[in-house]
């Protein structure tokens, strides 16, 4: 409608996405009627103002743009992301109910005896195990209470064991696919064909997801369990009087456990989900046999370059996706443990996060179509330019970028929130060129985890563990906990950029 | 046996199996809804996706989520955040007590009132609504004037779906079938429609008081007509400004959606009525938790996006060829008026009645998507699946869940309407209405409006 005026209209959609995201940031704000009115208003703005067909086309590089501006607003929300949170939701809600976490932790804490390092060993442990099959917030909730009662019984300081909670809610969202939302969102909206290995066009899958992120998060716990012991030594590296041991030796865990037999179908349930998870990596290469299609990983980046290369190709068919898996083990689980599932989307679903995410979904999606971010991929873009002779993109240049993501992108998460940048890197990364080194990405994905740490406003979980201090009467400030953790969180950023830096370096 | 056979062959089963058990209602209808959607989808997926040419090129969940009718789904949602605000500020409440006690107790007087009003609010929200709110009132008055409610509910139940009709938006059904034929406006469907709406109104009105004269034509004691006379309107509102609040944003949804109709105003149904629900929070002061966790029905939402799935495989796996191929070929190749009325006759004889037995919702998912793969534009044609689409919903007694309440509501009051007292006394009127609405079908058939 007004072309020559197009870039004012992408002016003020930033100013409203960064107001939105300003307003997001105050504590005690309706944050889905904020994201849903930022992203009702940029759409509009976009509608009117900008060719929005063009922008679909260009700048989030749709193959066929809808007639209807709603169906085509409807395609920048990932619908395995929100697929993935409902699912998981009602998994964990099963779960929790029958009582299977509860029980999994009292069983590990008895276990300790009443040592304080065992003991934060022990909850660090739980709660990077927790968050790693699901989403970090139910870890917070389940092991934040859980350690405050035992702190209390043990008569320890909560607040070391608090603080290393929720800072492993962190590391332990990295090892999968699925175990934070960043992940969740970098995942599924990493393109087929993006990313090159030795000029070959190699897939992420959930294995080899896993094989990337699983070391370095387990190095991850090493490092924080070491500066936890270091900074708070006073607190940690005491001995407990044998009565309080006693006490916690007492604990039944099955006190809270109405059927045994339900244990043994959580087991069964968490059982095949992550195994159905492990099964989405194995089956790409059969249907692509099977579709007879030129497989993608043979396809080499010289074939890319090649006018005639057809880019449809390259989009394969995964199967079962990982959403999907989630959603039929879901099912699967609310028969199992025979519940009404009106019961589970009434209180197990997250409906206000799943609405909140489609919101932001669109935030990103117009702001990302309006052209906005395209100055930021153009800088990277230009470190990316693919060797004319070989067709590989220079080893030099994408170290530097992944130094960029590290130094920009880190205080980015740490203040915006995880998922907000995390769709913002991964629509900067969709219009990188293609023949990017996995390694880059795992930069990208690691960046959009770490900074959560930084603040508690880049994640929710440190902002639960704060409030739990706070409640328990221990008050720890913003600012204090950013001063507190500083260390810790340069140091992971640091290293982050390393291993992405060594991935680069390597060829992987 | 071909693959993409066998997959057809096995999504007819699963749709057959999840339609008995919905008629049975011995399981949970989500549960089942969903169950039966991914078996379908997995079928869809081993048997026909990777299999076609069709899909190559598209990710299986690019292809899957098209056939969620997203419009659809954004006009429930956001109606049902505007229909919460208002109803918990008391403003339906008002009007409505406040129209009966301008009755003043007569029964005649009241009966077409408590009809008015649920044509009325069923026209602009859903009718499930509709009879939440008018249902409980209506026996409150009956028993307050001590006449038989059991006419006054029926009425109440069969106007919700003559209220149904008038709007794009005022049933579910026409939601469906209006966000895959777009090209009718808002207004111009309010124009053929509403008329006859309130024409089946009238008549209905007439049949009822033929059927149920005993009970309406009673004569009414002074002191029962003065009580209704007391009722004071203003009772149950904590705060007149919210009533002006609710009438503002009633108005603003409404004068949005005739907006619609206006081609350089480029926002949809759809989106105006997202824009409406976020005003409304604004306007109320309202927490959007609040809403998302006690005004908008999910489970309905979770039921909606299954179906849609179900028949979205179905009809992607060619099993409903036979049916199109059929119809298609009595349209022949230039759909003459007389050809068209041969499917207008099936449709609103066979179809009404697949419609009513298998309930108006699955239908109109199923019809809606035969309609679109006749690759046709005929108006008449397209209004005869709309309206049988609407009126087989109080066919039988669980053709559409506000029939089933309203039978419910009366079960409750120890009024018991069984299946064989519905059909002998509610059925003459439906097959009226379809009749009529058939002939009007076939009236624009032969003369199609300018649209």
């Amino acid at each position: 409608m007004l072309d020559n005026y197009g870039w004012i209209a992408t002016i003020f959609i930033v100013i409203i996405v960064l107001a939105t995201i300003l307003l997001l940031m105050k504590e005690g704000i309706d944050a889905t009627k904020i994201t849903v009115t930022g992203a009702v208003v940029v759409a509009l703005i976009y509608l009117f103002f900008m060719d929005w067909q063009l922008g679909f086309a260009e700048n989030l590089s749709f193959e066929h743009v809808p007639n209807n501006f709603l169906e085509a607003l409807s395609q920048t929300i990932n619908v395995e992301a929100i697929l993935i949170i409902f699912s998981v939701s009602i998994i964990v809600a099963i779960t929790k109910g029958a009582g299977f976490f509860d029980f999994i932790s009292l069983s590990i804490v008895k276990l300790t005896k009443g040592d304080p390092r065992k003991l934060m060993i022990a909850l660090g442990g739980l709660t990077f195990f927790v968050s790693m099959f699901f989403d970090n917030l139910s870890a917070i909730i389940l092991l934040g209470s859980l350690t405050v009662v035992i702190c209390r019984q043990l008569e320890l300081n909560i607040r070391p064991f608090v603080l290393f909670v929720g800072i492993n809610t962190i590391i332990g969202g990295l090892p999968t696919p699925v175990s934070s939302l960043p992940n969740i969102i970098f995942y599924n909206l990493l393109k087929p064909g993006t990313l090159a290995k030795n000029g070959n066009f190699v897939d992420i899958n959930f294995i080899s997801f896993m094989g990337y992120m699983l070391p370095i998060s387990i190095f991850f716990f090493g490092v924080a369990l070491a500066f936890f012991f270091f900074i708070y030594r006073k607190d940690i590296l005491i001995e407990v009087s044998d009565e309080k041991k006693e006490q916690l030796s007492r604990i039944n865990p099955w006190s809270g456990v109405e059927d045994r037999k339900n244990i043994w179908k959580s087991i069964i349930l968490l059982g095949t989900l992550f195994t159905g998870f492990l099964l989405t990596s194995i089956q790409v290469e059969a249907t692509q046999i099977s579709i007879g299609l030129k497989g993608v990983t043979s396809l080499t980046l010289a074939d890319h370059l090649n006018p005639g290369y057809n880019s449809n190709v390259v989009s394969i068919f995964q199967f079962p996706d990982v959403a999907f898996v989630a959603l039929i083990v879901a099912v699967f689980g609310i028969f199992l443990f025979k519940k009404e599932l009106k019961h589970f989307l009434e209180e197990g679903v997250e409906w206000e996060m799943i609405v909140f995410f489609i919101a932001l979904f669109i935030l990103m999606g117009v702001l990302t179509a309006s052209g906005a971010l395209s100055p930021l991929t153009k800088i990277m873009s230009n470190f990316l330019q693919a060797e004319t002779e070989t067709g590989l993109i220079p080893i030099g240049g994408q170290i530097l970028v992944a130094l960029i993501i590290g130094v920009v992108g880190l205080p980015i998460t740490g203040f915006l929130n995880g998922s907000s940048a995390a769709l913002i890197f991964s629509y900067i990364f969709q219009t990188l060129p293609r023949g990017i080194l996995p390694g880059l990405w795992i930069g990208f994905v690691l960046g959009g985890n770490i900074g959560g740490a930084l603040s508690p406003l880049g994640s929710i979980t440190i902002l639960m563990a704060l409030e739990i201090l706070n409640r328990e009467g221990d008050k720890m400030s913003f600012l204090q906990y950013i001063i507190r953790m500083l260390p810790l969180t340069l140091l992971f950023g640091v290293l982050s950029v390393l291993y992405s830096m060594f991935l680069i370096g390597v060829g992987l | 046996m071909s693959t993409e056979l066998l997959g057809q062959i096995l999504i007819v089963l699963i749709v057959l199996v999840t339609i008995i058990l919905f008629i049975f209602e011995k399981f949970e209808k989500i549960k089942i809804a969903l169950t039966s959607s991914i078996f379908s989808l997995l079928i869809f997926y081993f048997l026909i996706f990777r299999n076609s040419e069709e899909y190559l090129g598209k990710t299986f969940f690019g292809a899957t989520f098209e056939f969620i009718n997203i419009e659809a789904i954004l006009i429930i949602f956001s109606i049902s955040i505007i229909v919460s605000l208002t109803k918990r500020v008391g403003f339906f409440d008002l009007i409505s007590l406040y129209l009966v006690k301008l009755t003043k107790g007569d029964p005649k007087k009241l009966f077409m009132v408590l009809g008015g009003i649920t044509f009325f609010i069923s026209m602009f929200f859903d009718n499930l609504s509709a009879i939440i709110l008018l249902g409980s009132l209506t026996v409150v008055i009956c028993k307050q004037i001590e006449v038989n409610p059991v006419p006054f509910i029926l009425f109440v139940g069969v106007n919700t779906v003559i209220g149904g009709l008038p709007t794009p938006v005022s049933s579910i059904p026409n939601i469906i079938y209006a966000s895959d034929f777009q090209k009718i406006n808002f207004i111009k469907f309010m124009m053929l429609i509403l008329p006859l709406a309130i024409f089946f109104f009238g008549i209905a009105t007439a049949y009822f008081f033929l059927v149920f004269k005993k009970d309406l034509l009673k004569k009414v004691s002074k002191e029962k007509k003065e009580q209704i006379e007391r009722i004071n309107p203003w009772s149950g509102i904590k705060n007149k400004q919210d009533i002006l609040k609710s009438i503002g944003l009633l108005v603003f949804l409404f004068g949005g959606f005739l907006l619609t109709s206006w081609d350089k105003f480029t926002v949809d149904v759809a989106f105006f009525a997202l824009i409406s629900a976020v005003i409304g929070l604004f306007l109320f002061r309202t927490q959007f938790r609040e809403m998302i966790e006690e005004g908008i029905e999910w489970e309905m939402i979770v039921f909606f996006i299954a179906l849609f799935i179900l028949m979205g495989v179905l009809q992607a796996s060619g099993a409903l060829n036979p049916i199109t191929s059929l119809l298609r070929s009595i349209l022949g190749e230039n759909a003459e008026p007389v050809r068209q009325i041969i499917v207008v006759a099936i449709i609103g004889s066979i179809g009404f009645i697949i419609m009513g037995v298998i309930n108006v919702i699955p239908a109109a998912v199923v019809f809606s998507s035969i309609y679109h793969s006749l690759s046709i534009t005929s108006i008449g044609l397209w209004f005869s699946f709309l309206l049988t689409g609407n009126i087989a919903g109080a066919f039988i007694p669980i053709s559409s869940a506000t029939i089933l309440m309203a039978i419910e509501i009366l079960k409750t009051e120890k009024y018991k309407v069984d299946f064989k007292k519905y059909m002998k006394n509610i059925l003459p009127l439906i097959l009226i209405l379809q009749v009529l609405a058939m002939a009007f079908s076939l009236i624009l058939v032969y003369f199609p409006p300018k649209i």
